[in-house]
């Protein structure tokens, strides 16, 4: 713990042994991985390396999104998302030479934006502001008595004491060459030797049993760890060093570097979480973008820039705006505005379920009587004289086209939705249909080699792959204005989608029967090679939409 | 609570004591009627951890009109995290006001929010928190709509109802 930029490291490993496998904590291995660096197998990979196994007799179906060509990326694991941000932190530090947990909290102020903490550190005018607004005490202006006093300052010259860095010698120990020097705590009030005190260079003193307490309440009860404050009235952060410091609890110091791990990576523009079940690595790219990364341990492969399960042809915005409409704009208030109709007078919404088309409002308030059909007053249709189909007054006419236009968009969104939601339903099914794939490989090796029978591996790959084109297809289409190319986009999409079935018509069967296994061998590789032909022409034709401006978008869907 | 933490407590205890006798008329004023530590001598004994011992009640002494006819008592609940976690604070007195509830909950920022609590923050705090909002109500902050709207729409019945409140409920001064 000595060296500058090595805590991190060095407080993982000392927590190796007394961890052994108790996870049920909820929380990121993060120690764990550290300890078996050894064994970690993923390490810097270039993109094109990565999708082996997908890319296998596939080639060139996957990466066509014209975007996420030559994106480069790495895949980083816990222990490497730590040597990266300590790796950022010592950049920095080089430059700006101050301590690195102080660099550390600048850093997060700046969401690890090195360039703009450096433009704003170097601005003479503003440096004050900025140590101000990043809650940390400006280390140029520090009063020279309290560097002395605070035994847990993270300068370089107190940072040689050690009566902090090692409470639990620090609390059974008094000082015996000062013993007279007694301070009370603010928190708990008793008054216990300087030694058992510490603060932050605010000046705030506090007892480190409380410092523990408080520390423990803030990440463990309240998941706080980057911003946690000073005890005091006051709002200057504490540092890692400090916390790491007075934590002995090994559970609470994971929690910890996990949360500052966490915020590392979530400030991080050019950083995404690995969506992948289970999985704690992360993506590190040098700009963000729109591309699809695919993580070596897990393989999940999504959008970098959404952080969303890779959605080719969609593009983000309206993949967010589709996953909003289907979460709240759902079927229930679409079938109110398809069903229902509203008081003219006082808005109530109505649904008739009988009766003739003399409505009285039942708001006790409004009361209002009027016609069902053409929502004007009841009063001229009593006349005899009147006739309801002569009633087209502009606003009787708007409320009944308005009727009309929900209706039919209601059922365009439906014919949409069911699609989209079919191929997501068939893509969540799909491990069990892997599950009959493998044991019908098994069987068929009597007959087969094992390589022989690798197509069906391959044909599982591309029908996943081309059930998720298919599943974004549908959001795609939902937003699009109808032009020529919108309607080759159908044809495209009609295409891919007859054959994908077909493809899984023929996985499904049970072609072990089948006698002549090279025969259904043959028919089952077309098809794949087929779908995977057609799956790359429809991402052309967007892709080619996307840079020539072929497509045109209904805002107001 | 720890052993140190009761002299925190004992601390605060002698504080809120000071209230009803501080002479300065703009201080606020309260009434301590039960604390955990009744014998400030017998502070050792209270660390025994029955679970009294986290309940102080008292009386505050609001200084707005209708409210300043009487005194309201209160409870201040510490969790065994205390000070670390903020204490929970209720009106035992019924008192017709938009920002406490049927059952005397009451919403008060500094003890609402774990990231507005400070462990170093004084008891003495709190009660002036509580007056304050009694002598203020925050309208859009309240937690009994229809006594907002009254407030609002209705001041005189409003003023008519909290004053029969006071009358039949409220508690001596001193």
């Amino acid at each position: 713990m000595d060296e500058d930029d090595q805590f991190f490291i060095d407080d993982n490993s000392e927590d190796a042994e007394e961890e052994g496998s108790d996870d049920d904590t909820g929380f990121f291995p993060i120690d764990e991985s550290i300890v078996h660096s050894t064994n970690v197998t993923t390490t810097r990979t270039a993109p094109e390396q990565l999708p082996a196994k997908f890319s296998s007799g596939i080639s060139g179906a996957s990466n066509n999104y014209p975007l996420d060509n030559n994106f480069e990326y790495v895949v980083l694991s816990q222990d490497e998302i730590v040597k990266y941000m300590v790796e950022c932190i010592k950049e920095v530090n080089e430059v700006i030479k101050l301590p690195t947990t102080t660099v550390r909290l600048l850093l997060h102020h700046f969401r690890w934006d090195k360039e703009k903490l450096m433009e704003r550190f170097y601005d003479p005018n503003h440096q004050d502001e900025l140590f101000r607004q990043a809650h940390i005490v400006n280390p140029f202006k520090k009063a020279p008595q309290l560097q002395t006093q605070l035994s847990n300052s993270s300068h370089r010259s107190a940072r040689r004491q050690t009566s902090v860095t090692s409470p639990s010698h620090s609390l059974t120990t008094v000082n015996p060459l000062r013993p007279s020097t007694e301070q009370t705590c603010a928190i708990c009030c008793s008054t216990k030797p300087v030694n058992e005190m510490a603060g932050l260079e605010c000046g705030h003193i506090f007892c480190t049993d409380c410092w523990r307490h408080y520390l423990t309440t803030k990440i463990i009860d309240e998941g706080i760890g980057q911003t946690i404050p000073c005890p005091a009235k006051c709002d200057i952060l504490v540092d890692d060093r400090t916390v790491l410091a007075l934590i002995e609890i090994p559970a609470v110091r994971r929690k910890y570097q996990h949360l500052i791990t966490n915020s590392f990576v979530e400030c991080n523009r050019n950083m995404r979480w690995c969506p992948g079940n289970n999985c704690t690595n992360a993506i590190k790219a040098s700009y963000c973008d729109v591309a699809m990364v695919t993580c070596t341990t897990c393989k999940t492969s999504f959008c970098f820039q959404c952080g969303q399960s890779w959605h080719e042809p969609i593009k983000c915005k309206w993949l967010k705006r589709w996953q909003k409409k289907c979460h709240d704009d759902s079927e229930t208030s679409n079938w109110i505005s398809a069903n229902t109709k509203e008081c003219p007078k006082c808005h109530a919404t109505i649904e008739k379920n009988g009766g003739c088309n003399h409505l009285i409002c039942k708001n006790q308030s409004c009361k209002y009587e009027f016609c069902w059909i053409c929502l004007g007053p009841w009063e001229p249709h009593g006349s005899s004289w009147y006739n309801c189909n002569r009633f087209n007054e502009d606003d009787a006419k708007k409320a009944r086209d308005d009727q009309e236009r929900s209706r039919a968009a209601l059922q365009r969104y439906l014919h949409y939705y069911k699609r989209y939601h079919n191929h997501h339903e068939s893509l969540r099914l799909e491990s069990k249909l892997l599950d009959q794939v493998q044991k019908r490989m098994e069987l068929m090796q009597q007959q087969m080699s094992w390589i022989e029978v690798q197509f069906l591996q391959v044909a599982c790959d591309v029908l996943r792959q081309c059930r998720q084109t298919l599943m974004y297809t549908y959001p795609f289409a939902f937003y699009l204005k109808r032009n020529n190319h919108s309607i080759i986009f159908e044809q495209n999409q009609a295409d891919l989608e007859h054959a994908t079935e077909e493809l899984s018509g023929y996985l499904e069967r049970d072609s072990t029967q089948t006698t002549n296994l090279t025969e259904m061998k043959q028919k089952v590789q077309d098809k794949y090679r087929y779908c995977s032909t057609r799956r790359k022409v429809l991402l052309d034709h967007v892709t080619e939409g996307y840079e020539s401006d072929y497509w045109e978008y209904n805002e107001d869907v | 609570m720890s052993a140190g933490a009761n002299k925190r407590l004992l601390t605060e205890i002698t504080k809120l004591k000071a209230l009803s006798t501080n002479p300065d008329p703009s201080s606020v004023r309260f009434l301590l009627d039960k604390s955990p530590i009744d014998d400030p001598s017998g502070a050792a004994r209270a660390g025994a951890g029955n679970s009294s011992q986290n309940i102080i009640l008292g009386r505050v002494l609001p200084t707005s009109s209708i409210y300043n006819q009487a005194a309201y008592q209160i409870e201040i609940k510490l969790p065994p995290e205390f000070p670390f976690k903020p204490p929970e604070v209720r009106f035992i007195t019924s008192i017709y006001h938009p920002n406490v509830d049927e059952q005397g909950k009451i919403c008060v920022d500094l003890l609402n929010s774990n990231e507005t609590w400070k462990p170093t923050a004084p008891l003495v705090d709190v009660i002036k928190a509580v007056v304050e909002l009694i002598d203020n109500p925050k309208i859009d902050h309240a937690l009994n709509a229809d006594i907002a709207n009254e407030y609002t729409t209705n001041r005189p019945e409003f003023d008519r109802k909290a004053t029969a409140m006071v009358k039949k409920h409220g508690l001596p001064r001193s």
